[in-house]
């Protein structure tokens, strides 16, 4: 049996789009770029919802999810401390049932991005969600206590879910395909200034974060080793002597790499993509070494951390080409201030 | 470590229906002259009925022998016709469905791939006791766990995938489609006859990934 019927559904609907401001069930064309980059993002929620229903985050007491919140609260503001361990003694007491509850909001998050009817409610409600779980889940990722290296995962992995959401909001008009992913929605400036703000902020915390110590980074990848697969075991045992005692060097190595990324984006097009490759792999490296995949081996994780999201967040930012122009077409093309702004 | 029974009771409910509806499915596709994926739903029949009894112990139907045979098959069958598809029209194809239709083989192959890995390792499960929470509880940390999120991940990208795809059949789709000329197949307005219920049985999909995705991720 054949799946088709797919050219007809765009050709139908090429007229309607000019309605714009459709995620729309009865649009439906092939993933494109975008759409790609959001059926990620739900597919990550997805991923956080099912690791959520592990049988160690039912349980209460010192081995359970409210142990593993109340430990966030360490080092941070009294107030922040205070919401988390009064939020983590509600989870404390009911963990089965607020357990199920974040697992469910999760899978339902991504499925309501997987779904196209469901795609703006979803976006909406995985920020909110998210800001909450940056909050009394990560107590605010570790960049009020002095503790947080984004080679593990700071400013909060979560906060990336955040961003991922505003980013890949659908454009006013989807045939108006902008310089960017990112750009849809808010425009090349604003998504040039988010770019700017999350690298060169990921170099200052490696630079003022605990890991910058000479043993920091050593100290984090030795803590990560227990329990993994033998091979990541042994690229973690590679990794710790090749840091050993250089922390600080690791630090403003990394703060360098940041600084070229995040400048990257305003350079010519053949520049911005070398950027961004360097950043996947960047976040690819942090991922495997200083993340071990966020624990997802060893039982206990609850998310993939914040590698697999900046990689996203790159590839939301590779410079697309616009299409050559044809005679034909010269009158409906909208003005190059309007794609720069991403405005209709 | 113990574990909500509640929940392997939810997930197992939610598999009896889905094997019902599925097993209607293919006597009223018969019976109404529509279109069908008879492989499909026989497959989810199979490990709809197979996942019930590996979350509740008490409801198996088959021994674990028999249901590996049964898988074993089922994922030759899938590999076979992936292979006859792929020789027959390429990796690429000619139109947009062709990825849709290559990656159905393929992700029930792989599903009947993961329901074999469950039974190797000897996935029993949790709702076995009377209490709110198994005491026995699931195999966790057996088998190898980059395999086990490698099938999750698969499962869920499906899962996802599905979704997406999902509008293609709403009404207003399928007679934009019409409108086009190229939907006969969904529409009943060419030789083939329309299919029968796309988006319940895309749905059944979607419940079946994420039920076998749960049931992964016990053992992590």
């Amino acid at each position: 049996m054949k799946y088709e019927g797919l050219s007809a559904v765009d050709t139908a609907t090429s007229l309607d789009e000019t309605t714009g401001e459709t995620s729309g069930v009865a649009h439906w064309r092939p993933p494109d770029g975008r759409r790609m980059l959001q059926l990620a993002l739900a597919a990550v929620w997805l991923l956080d919802g099912v690791l959520q229903l592990q049988p160690f985050f039912f349980t209460s007491g010192p081995n359970g999810l409210s142990a593993m919140l109340k430990g966030a609260a360490a080092g941070n503001p009294s107030f922040v401390a205070r919401s988390i361990t009064w939020n983590a003694s509600i989870v404390g007491h009911h963990a089965e049932v607020t357990n199920a509850a974040f697992a469910f909001i999760q899978i339902l998050l991504g499925f309501g991005i997987a779904w196209r009817a469901s795609l703006k409610p979803a976006l909406v409600i995985s920020i909110v969600w998210s800001l909450g779980v940056w909050w009394f889940g990560e107590g605010l990722g570790g960049v009020f206590n002095g503790n947080g290296s984004p080679l593990a995962g700071s400013p909060g992995a979560v906060l990336f879910y955040a961003l991922l959401a505003v980013l890949l909001w659908p454009p006013r008009r989807p045939d108006l395909r902008g310089p960017l992913v990112a750009a849809g929605r808010v425009g090349i400036v604003a998504a040039k200034v988010v770019w700017v703000v999350v690298w060169v902020g990921m170099g200052v915390l490696a630079l003022i974060g605990s890991a910058r110590s000479p043993e920091g980074v050593h100290d984090l990848i030795d803590g990560l080793k227990a329990g993994q697969p033998g091979w990541l075991a042994a690229l973690d045992r590679h990794a710790e002597s090749l840091v050993a005692h250089r922390g600080l060097t690791v630090a403003l190595v990394f703060a360098a790499l940041c600084v070229v990324v995040a400048l990257s984006a305003f350079l010519s097009v053949r520049a911005t993509r070398a950027g961004i490759v360097l950043a996947v792999l960047a976040a690819a490296a942090i991922w495997v070494v200083g993340q071990n995949f966020g624990l997802i081996f060893v039982g206990g994780a609850t998310d993939p951390n914040s590698g697999p999201l900046l990689i996203l967040l790159a590839l939301a930012y590779w410079p697309v080409l616009p299409p050559p122009v044809t005679p034909t077409e010269v009158r409906t093309v909208p003005s190059p201030l309007a794609v720069t702004f991403g405005r209709s | 470590m113990p574990h909500p029974t509640w929940l392997a009771y939810g997930f197992a409910v939610l598999m009896v229906l889905i094997s019902v509806y599925c097993i209607g499915r293919l006597v009223l596709a018969q019976h109404w002259g529509r279109s069908n994926h008879f492989d499909v739903n026989v497959s989810h029949v199979l490990m709809g009925a197979a996942m019930v009894g590996m979350l509740v112990p008490r409801w198996k139907v088959l021994p674990d022998g028999l249901w590996e045979l049964v898988f074993g098959v089922l994922a030759l069958y899938f590999f076979a016709t992936s292979t006859r598809f792929v020789m027959g029209h390429g990796f690429r194809g000619t139109d947009n469905g062709h990825f849709h239709h290559l990656s159905h083989n393929l992700i029930h192959m792989v599903m009947s791939c993961a329901m074999l890995y469950m039974y190797w390792l000897g996935m029993p499960i949790t709702a076995a006791t009377n209490s709110s929470t198994s005491m026995s509880g699931p195999p966790a940390g057996v088998g190898d766990p980059s395999l086990t999120l490698f099938l999750i991940a698969v499962l869920l990208a499906s899962a996802v995938w599905q979704l997406d795809s999902i509008s293609r059949f709403s009404p207003r789709s399928l007679a934009l489609s019409a409108v086009g000329g190229d939907a006969s197949h969904h529409t009943g307005a060419g030789d083939d006859p329309p299919w029968l219920a796309p988006r319940l049985e895309i749905s059944c999909h979607i419940a079946m990934c994420l039920t076998m995705g749960y049931m992964l991720v016990l053992m992590v």
